[in-house]
């Protein structure tokens, strides 16, 4: 199954220092270029904001946890250095999925699987084996270390958690005498913060859940759905997919925590891909993400957004190829999500504050100016929708078995604070509930459900005919106009650019007579500081970016939601493209001929 | 030694699911036929040669694969899949696009539905991809030679031979509902053994796989045909007492799911690979290194013709680099024809027409190779000279067809093994094998020997022991999981941590003594990337290898080698 990804680079050692960082504060407007104003007072956006509740339950996976996690503290207590802290999780998957291609069924899936980590601390919450390790590469991100466990047996469970606390203690144990030599021969350390903040336990059970969907049913219809619509001749395929997961996670600790999280999710998504008369292979996703897959719209409407992507897969088929262009631009909801996503969300991340390696953004800027005064953006998980939209990135408890909280980032334009697990930096020492991971990988802070709040808005109309006049005023023949884009990412780490990149995939240039022209193959780079501050307008709508996030963590769902922006400039580059030819014979037909 | 044969076409009745659908009605073979006469007629780039021969394979698979650790089930799939993979080559038989380090014929995935025209879609897609990828890899291996010393006797690009012309036959029979069997074998097994003394993890995996593969060809090659294997693996990975990892496994192989024996008998063998476990946790760690007779007994006699000579035995000839001119060209390591390699008494002969040998199922037979020619029993080894090679359609200098032995799972299609067997007249007892060994160890100075019995198999433990290289020979050292001293009063006690530094195929002439009785060494093609995970669907070819005891004159055996950690903190739960 595709799904749109975002990724942070944040993993390549520094060398070399930029000069002087970017300015972070929104020019005055040049004698040039006036800014426009941003509008009327904007609404809210419509979140549906779920509080914690938890059901009354005896939780049989969590008692064996817990019991193996007390054998391990017992068991290691006399060691040299032995565990202050142990965190076992228990994940168990369940999906089921089918895809169609060309009208036929592609292949069918059904997979269950349990995985099993166990977090083990050394030393102190004040200084232990998580400790970075500076001046060297610690390799702790590439330490994958889930393991598959079995599902129906409590005795095999226990071992399975045995195996890994052993693994886990003697690894930690390990670390801790690296983290103490270290420190001992560094300088002393620009972050005096500790290593894990103190949170209170907490019981949280989830009622359980099992698949729903007809699986059958689901094949029928993929086949049918995947069907090319005529006059498509040049779409060289076309997927449809459907996959219904449930996702149980248990989780306890040596704090006394209990958390059980459940979450069913569906996706029906469809893929159609061109090829270019000049080579460049031309696609197009889309899907609905749903947590009831009873939900999903009818299959007409489905076919219709389907009709509809093809089509456009056409038109960029035929669409000239954009130009490196430094103008302004309208990131439409989608990708005005993904922006802030990369260009903010990464770089607010708690763990990226402290870490000597990173870039630290934004480690140093609390309370000044970052965005404009009329944006304000936080991070909620809680919030399970958007109106109609449900958002992936929505979750009550994190992996470190935190509630998750509303964290404000930016207030009217001000820095007011970072996405925080459970490793403090020196502004916060508590957690607001963004620890997360994929099994198997360490817990840092990551985005859940980024949200990008104007106090003034225009309307989409306005805000085009902004781009127009803010276009001419800079000289430019057009305006870019950013719709859909397929992900991006960002590198944070010193020593490379501090730079992010959008891949936009439908781009229209905006003349100064309003017409539009679809291009293709471009790219959307800049430095985080200079193309935040150049925001100057947002419309009073709202967009959603629904996509699956990758970083140390591993990979993570996420949404990011916000209005169109206007950015008086920004600047694209043109992307990488195939060289092939388009296929020298047509598509066949079903008697055997051809298109 | 007896062998069973089984003619082409006997193979396919026994497993047909019903009447066979003509090839008219086939939507695959149809889908397969159309688009291949469709791309021979009109594929062309202007200015460029037109394909001369085409060839189209389709794997259907339906794998049953579950798993148990320590008593509970760690995984429970079935998998149905279809890859496809598509041969296009321009040019001549005598100078064509194939065999480059730019041609390669990567299987992927396709519909599994026998829609005619969604396969045909990607039939149409994949031969262009490949035509165009071929015009290139031809102009490339044609400039290079340009650059090159002018060599009359390169051998051709493409045997062009006869292909496997035979009715297609249906979908194999699969058992109903294999899964429920087979997670109520696994936990079994791994429930019992889950408390051996030492064993910190019991993982029990079984996988039945049921394949058709499709053939069909621009040269009027059709042939389809029905491939299964089946295996229960027991792995058992713990700890001594002083903190040393000790890894051992069994296999029990068939070629099909109902072939397996009964789960007493699945019991019995795991209970005694628990025992031998449970010995080798006691047993002592080896303390010097050794340097004399060594016998090779049972599988790990198998493993390590495997490893030792399988691969000087495959006439494929080297990859030609075209995509870089200045890499140097690969140098074949195939043995000369003529060389002994052996001592007299020695053939070695591969066929894959036969299924058992000595009643032992092998799981290399097959009835044409992947790129359409029927296989065929190729003697490699005769009075203990090479005499030929396992070939593919890629022809070498004196040998210019293929043998039916193309079967790498590509992309590259190199010829692979099928029924590997070594066999020896003036084989002795076990007990004079032992005995010529001590002889051997004592006229050495030494008042013990060695016996190993078996090899570390990466596609069962999954590399649990790590291959070193050898620093004084660049020979690897190769991880043994079963050794045992055989004491001068003929005594064996198991030894831990040792590992065997790679005999050379020089040593293979200098062998003193031998079996009687042959041995088997299986690799069903089905990689284990893990506990728990597999692979599903591939183009992957089963093998077995069969040879006698072998008892070598030299072979350094080296202490230690294994990584320990502390004792665990705790035994395992109960």
């Amino acid at each position: 199954m595709r799904t749109k990804f975002l990724v942070s680079a944040g993993l390549v050692a520094a060398l070399v220092s930029c000069s002087s960082p970017q300015n972070n504060r929104v020019e005055d407007p040049t004698p040039t270029e006036q800014v426009v104003g941003p509008g009327e007072a904007a609404t809210p956006p419509d979140l549906e904001v779920v509080e914690a509740s938890s059901v009354d339950e005896d939780v049989e996976a969590l008692d064996v946890l817990e019991a193996e996690l007390s054998r391990a503290m017992a068991g290691l207590a006399s060691e040299e250095n032995p565990p202050y802290y142990i965190a076992g999780q228990v994940t168990d998957e369940e999906s089921h999925s089918v895809s169609g291609a060309n009208g036929a069924l592609h292949d069918r899936s059904d997979d269950r699987s349990r995985t099993v980590d166990v977090d083990v601390r050394v030393g102190s919450p004040q200084l232990d084996n998580t400790h970075e390790l500076r001046g060297q590469w610690s390799g702790d991100y590439a330490d994958w270390h889930e393991s598959l466990a079995p599902w129906d047996d409590d005795v095999a469970l226990r071992r399975s958690i045995w195996r890994m606390a052993e693994d886990r203690y003697r690894k930690a144990a390990a670390r801790f005498l690296e983290v103490k030599a270290n420190r001992g021969v560094r300088a002393e350390e620009e972050d005096p913060a500790a290593d894990f903040s103190r949170e209170p336990p907490i019981v949280h059970i989830e009622p359980l859940s099992r698949p729903t969907a007809d699986l059958d049913t689901w094949a029928e219809r993929v086949e049918r759905l995947s069907a090319l619509p005529e006059g498509a001749e040049n779409i060289e395929n076309l997927m449809v997919s459907f996959e219904e997961t449930v996702l149980t996670r248990h989780q306890a600790t040596t704090e006394g925590a209990r958390v059980r999280k459940v979450r069913q999710k569906a996706q029906l998504s469809w893929w159609a891909s061109a090829r270019a008369p000049d080579g460049m292979n031309v696609w197009l996703f889309d899907s609905v993400d749903l947590y009831d897959p009873a939900a999903f719209p009818s299959e007409e409407v489905v076919r219709e957004r389907i009709e509809a992507l093809v089509d456009l897969v056409l038109q960029l088929r035929e669409a000239p190829l954009a130009e490196p262009y430094v103008g302004p631009a309208i990131l439409e909801g989608e990708a005005a999500g993904v922006f802030f996503h990369e260009a903010l969300g990464h770089r607010v991340e708690g763990h990226r504050q402290s870490d000597e390696d990173e870039g630290q953004t934004f480690a140093r800027k609390l309370g000044e100016l970052v965005l404009p005064e009329f944006l304000s953006v936080f991070d909620d998980p809680r919030a399970k929708r958007l109106g109609d939209t449900d958002l992936m990135g929505y979750y009550l408890v994190d992996d470190q078995a935190v509630r998750a909280q509303r964290a404000s980032i930016v207030e009217n334009g001000k820095l007011s604070g970072f996405l925080m697990s459970r490793d403090p930096t020196r502004s916060f020492e508590k957690s607001n509930g963004h620890g997360r991971r994929e099994p198997g990988k360490h817990v840092v802070a990551r985005q859940g459900n980024l949200v990008v709040q104007p106090s003034r808005a225009v309307t989409r109309d306005e805000l085009k005919q902004q781009l127009i006049d803010t276009a001419k005023r800079q000289g430019n023949d057009y305006g870019l106009r950013i719709v859909r884009v397929r992900g991006g990412y960002t590198l944070t780490t010193r020593g490379i650019p501090q730079s992010f990149r959008i891949l936009p995939q439908v781009v229209y240039r905006v003349y100064p007579d309003g017409r539009e022209e679809l291009i293709r193959g471009m790219n959307f780079d800049g430095t985080p500081l200079t193309v935040l501050s150049e925001i100057s307008a947002a419309a009073n709508d709202w967009g959603v970016f629904n996509g699956v996030c990758g970083a140390e963590s591993g990979h993570v769902p996420v949404s990011s939601v916000s209005p169109s922006l206007l950015v008086r400039r920004v600047e694209t580059t043109r992307s990488s493209k195939s060289a092939d030819r388009p296929p020298v014979l047509p598509a066949p037909t079903q008697n055997g001929g051809e298109q | 030694m007896r062998i069973r044969h089984v003619a082409a076409l006997a193979l396919f009745v026994p497993l047909l699911a019903g009447a066979s659908p003509t090839l008219a009605q086939d939507p695959l073979v149809r889908s397969m036929k159309d688009e291949i006469d469709r791309s021979m007629n009109r594929l062309e780039l202007e200015g460029f040669t037109t394909p001369y021969y085409i060839a189209y394979t389709a794997v259907d698979s339906e794998d049953h694969h579950c798993a148990a650790q320590d008593g509970g089930l760690l995984a429970d799939d079935h998998v149905a899949s279809r890859l496809g993979r598509v041969d296009v080559r321009v040019g001549s038989p005598q100078l064509d696009s194939g065999n480059t380090d730019f041609s390669w014929t990567p299987a992927s995935q396709m519909a599994v539905a026998d829609d005619y025209l969604a396969l045909r879609r990607e039939w149409w897609l994949r031969t262009d991809r490949q035509y165009k990828r071929a015009v290139e890899a031809l102009e490339k291996r044609k400039a290079r030679h340009r650059t090159e010393k002018k060599k009359d006797d390169r051998p051709p690009s493409f045997s062009m031979q006869d292909e496997v012309s035979s009715p297609p036959a249906a979908k194999p029979v699969t058992i109903d509902d294999p899964d429920v069997e087979c997670r109520g074998l696994v936990k079994k097994v791994s429930t019992a053994l889950r408390d051996t003394a030492g064993v910190h993890s019991a993982e029990v995996t079984a996988i039945a796989r049921y394949r058709v593969r499709t053939f069909v060809s621009s040269e009027g090659g059709l042939g389809q045909t029905p491939e299964s294997t089946a295996r229960i693996s027991i792995l058992l990975r713990g700890q001594t007492e002083d903190g040393s990892p000790v890894v051992d496994f069994a296999t029990i192989d068939a070629d099909d799911w109902d072939g397996l024996p009964s789960e007493k008998e699945v019991m019995t063998r795991a209970k005694a690979l628990g025992d031998r476990f449970a010995a080798t946790v006691r047993a002592k760690s080896a303390e010097e290194n050794y340097l004399g007779p060594v016998l090779f007994e049972g599988r790990a006699a198998a493993q390590l013709m495997r490893q030792l000579l399988v691969p000087r035995l495959i006439g494929t000839p080297p990859v030609e680099f075209v995509t870089n001119p200045d890499e140097p060209p690969e140098k074949s390591k195939a043995l000369r024809l003529g060389r002994r390699v052996f001592p007299d008494s020695f053939e070695v002969f591969d066929d894959p027409t036969i299924e058992t040998l000595e009643e032992e199922i092998l799981l290399g037979h097959y009835a044409f190779d992947h790129e359409g020619i029927p296989a065929e029993k190729v003697e490699l080894v005769r009075q203990g000279f090479v005499r030929s090679y396992l070939m593919s359609r890629a022809p070498r200098e004196k040998l210019q067809r293929s043998n039916g032995h193309a079967r790498s799972p590509g992309p590259r299609i190199d010829a692979m093994p099928g029924n590997f067997v070594v066999k020896a007249s003036g084989g002795v007892s076990d007990a004079r094998l032992e005995r010529e060994l001590l002889r051997q160890a004592k006229r050495e100075g030494l008042d013990h020997a060695f016996v190993v019995t078996l090899l570390d198999d990466r596609a069962i433990t999954a590399g649990a022991e790590r291959e070193y290289i050898s620093f004084d020979s660049g020979q690897p050292e190769l991880p043994p999981l079963v050794v045992y001293r055989v004491n001068a009063d003929g005594s064996r006690e198991p030894v831990r941590e040792m590992r065997v530094v790679l005999p050379l195929i020089r040593d293979l002439k200098h062998l003193v003594a031998w079996g009687q009785t042959p041995n088997s060494d299986h690799d069903t093609g089905i990689g284990n990337p893990g506990p728990g995970y597999f692979v599903a669907g591939s183009f992957a070819a089963p093998s077995s290898v069969v040879t006698p005891d072998l008892l070598f004159e030299e072979v350094e055996l080296r202490a230690g080698g294994g990584s320990g950690t502390p004792p665990a903190y705790a035994p395992p739960a109960e």
